[in-house]
């Protein structure tokens, strides 16, 4: 098992700041996001069906079936704008 | 034409008459409104070489079509000129309600031309113009006189300076509904150089549009688009501060006066954090669906806080994590009328020459440190010691320090708060933007955010993968290319930046639907983009007859020489010269960036091709 730090940005920070999540090695973003729907349903919902989120890992934004690795910060982002 | 006055209010305030011109119908249709009429009027009345802080500088208020209309996001308006702080083409577009007013008494345009012996403004009351007095106003800022204006004339609104801009600090802008400015390019200094100390109007008119029903069916439509985008959600619920996270995960949080693209202590700056700490309520521009705009309260400081660009520019690009004090020198600018971002660089610059020793100062200008900062905004807004040697912005006082390569501008305007070693496509649009470094002109955006369906949409799915990776050149140039010519649209219209800047809202397809029942010009999205592409190359040839081309089209070595210190674009530098190359050749312009004579043709704009292309040889250009 890997463990990942999922952090939440703009809306989906309403529903929490930050989550550890515990994963099988080798598993991929999706993954995570699924895992996140056990515990928090309404949570990952709103992460679905957000056209406009972001999702940076290792600095760079990612597709749903990026490799996450142990110690990896997830940040999940609602959308991001301005200047 | 429908959807306007067809009507130029001109005023010279050195013999004092006022005329109502006639906008032309023709004018219109090539040009539509905002920066692009500006545009042709400043290239026709405006002699190359002019200093833009003498008398035959002209200033306009410039509205579009959409501008006073049901249109959401239809509060905003532009004022062009030529610009004291690079000498240059200069516009700057505002928020508020100044714009709307301007057009329900009566007037598309706004001409002020000439220099007034002693200190006026200028009320327009429908069509009562008169030029009074400001003795009594002149030495106060911004917020104060504002006050005091409106209280006078119930219902106005109000343009106002402060003090920097009667002082000619380079950066001064002007300043509306308190905390709303047309900022960049310091036109604060051109109305304090024609002793004009505010712009008051009230207007109780109206003007038609060309079919109702179907503009109200249309909006209709828009509107819903707006509001099932959740970014139109997170601008009202955060504002633009909640890029201060994202740009920070990224590696492009502009910091240490744009050396680096992290900042350890940004989690004290993020959007979602002021939200918790200093929200107070929303504000928002004229019929509004956003309302982007956030009051804070720091210290008993309750004002409009700062913007992104304002956070960025007091407070990680000069290392300071204190958001009190970057609340404060925010409000300080909008009360001097001074532009935030060109005062926090210049700022975050001399904090830099300080540290090698370049910069004498009987205080110590540390970085971080936010006492320094407030202190160093008022002396600039008052040109006290070394505030006098700031306030001519950057690369003035690097070239008098011997600094130069700690003045992070372009063109003479300080860098906006992006880092092209981060985000390829910024790169460009920082060194061709016509109005300096510039990132509003033609940002990207959707390379950035790696918003795939939308790049392929925009600008062909041939261009993936590569568009979306924000370290690689390649099909850079035609996204800046594309994004500049609809963005010229965007800003005659004139619509909000953030309606159309991020997908998947408004572009090309959304401006011809609207455009239609407003004015009754049925144009295709085609169509619209030559008019966007003929705005982008008159502003090009008024900067080309006062001596630019291609070697002013340049970054500072910072970020083509300097590979990132660190964070996740580490290492990374830019290649300019390659994006320029495919630029100027997507543009049909010369390797010196010069537009060829087939493209002026193409584009029907000819005559002032001719007019720019002698003007500049005529200076001993090649």
């Amino acid at each position: 098992m890997i463990r990942v730090t999922v952090e939440f940005y703009g809306a989906f920070r309403e529903f929490a700041d930050t989550m550890q999540v515990e994963i099988e090695r080798g598993a991929t973003v999706k993954a995570v996001l699924l895992k996140i729907s056990k515990s928090m349903p309404e949570l990952y919902r709103k992460i679905e069906s957000t056209e406009t989120r972001i999702i940076v890992l290792r600095g760079k934004n990612a597709d749903l079936d990026a490799e996450v690795t142990d110690g990896d910060v997830l940040k999940i982002f609602s959308s991001a704008l301005g200047g | 034409m429908k959807g306007y006055n067809n009507s130029i209010l001109r005023v010279n305030l050195s013999d004092g008459t006022v005329k109502n011109e006639k906008l032309d119908d023709d004018l219109i249709r090539k040009y539509i409104g905002g920066t692009g009429i500006c545009a042709k009027i400043l290239f026709d009345e405006l002699k190359a070489g002019i200093d833009p802080l003498g008398v035959e500088n002209k200033l306009i208020w410039g509205t579009g079509p959409l501008t006073g209309t049901l249109w959401m996001s239809a509060g905003r308006g532009v004022v062009c000129s030529k610009s004291p702080a690079t000498g240059i083409w200069a516009e700057s577009h505002y928020g508020g309600f100044f714009a709307p007013e301007l057009k329900y008494a009566g007037y598309d345009f706004l001409i002020v031309e000439g220099k007034s012996e002693k200190p006026v403004y200028l009320q327009i009351l429908d069509e009562h113009v008169d030029i009074l007095d400001a003795g009594d106003y002149w030495g106060k800022n911004t917020h104060e006189v504002e006050g005091k204006l409106k209280k006078k004339v119930p219902m106005a609104e109000v343009m106002v300076i402060g003090r920097a801009g009667e002082k000619l600090v380079k950066f001064a802008g002007i300043i509306t509904n308190f905390a709303s400015a047309a900022g960049r390019c310091g036109l604060g200094a051109v109305m304090g150089s024609k002793k004009l100390k505010a712009v008051v109007v009230r207007g109780t008119k109206n003007f038609e549009v060309h079919d109702s029903e179907r503009y109200i069916a249309e909006i209709k439509k828009a509107e819903q688009k707006l509001r099932a985008s959740q970014q139109n959600a997170d601008l009202h619920n955060i504002g633009t501060n909640i890029l201060v996270a994202y740009k920070s995960a990224i590696g492009e949080l502009v910091t240490r006066n744009h050396s680096r693209g992290i900042f350890e202590n940004a989690d004290k700056l993020t959007g979602e954090y002021l939200r918790k700490e200093y929200f107070v309520k929303h504000r928002a521009c004229f019929n509004c669906r956003t309302g982007c705009k956030k009051v804070y309260r720091t210290d008993g400081i309750v004002a409009g806080g700062p913007e992104y660009e304002g956070t960025m520019a007091f407070g990680t690009n000069c290392l300071n994590s204190d958001f009190h004090s970057v609340h404060e020198a925010n409000h300080l600018c909008n009360d001097y009328g001074l532009d935030s971002i060109s005062a926090g660089c210049v700022i975050a610059f001399a904090m830099e020459c300080y540290e090698h020793g370049l910069l004498k100062s009987d205080f110590p200008i540390n970085w971080g440190d936010g006492a320094v900062i407030i202190k160093l905004v008022k002396m600039i807004g008052e040109r006290e010691g070394i505030g006098d040697l700031l306030a001519e912005g950057t690369r003035s006082a690097g070239a008098q320090l011997n600094a130069g390569k700690f003045a992070m501008e372009v063109k003479g305007l300080e860098i906006s708060g992006q880092d092209g070693r981060a985000h390829r496509s910024v790169a460009l649009t920082h060194a061709i933007s016509v109005r300096g470094a510039d990132h509003l002109r033609s940002l990207v955006t959707v390379d950035q955010l790696g918003y795939k369906e939308a790049a392929a949409k925009r600008f062909g799915a041939h261009t993936l993968p590569d568009i979306c990776d924000p370290y690689s050149e390649k099909y850079k140039a035609l996204a800046v290319k594309v994004c500049e010519d609809v963005f010229a649209v965007r800003d005659s219209l004139i619509t909000c930046w953030y309606t159309c800047g991020w997908p998947p809202v408004f572009w090309l397809e959304d401006f011809a639907d609207m455009l239609y029942p407003v004015t009754g010009m049925q144009y295709s999205p085609s169509d619209l983009q030559v008019i966007g592409e003929r705005i982008a190359n008159l502003r090009r040839l008024f900067n080309i007859r006062e001596g630019l081309d291609a070697g002013h089209d340049y970054l500072p070595e910072r970020f083509t020489a300097e590979p990132m210190p660190d964070g996740p674009a580490k290492g990374q530098v830019v290649n300019l010269g390659v994006m320029l190359s495919e630029y100027y050749a997507l543009r049909n312009w010369d390797v010196h960036g010069l537009p060829s004579e087939e493209c002026a043709k193409k584009l029907g704009i000819e005559r002032e091709w001719k007019q720019a292309m002698a003007e500049y040889h005529d200076k001993g250009n090649r």
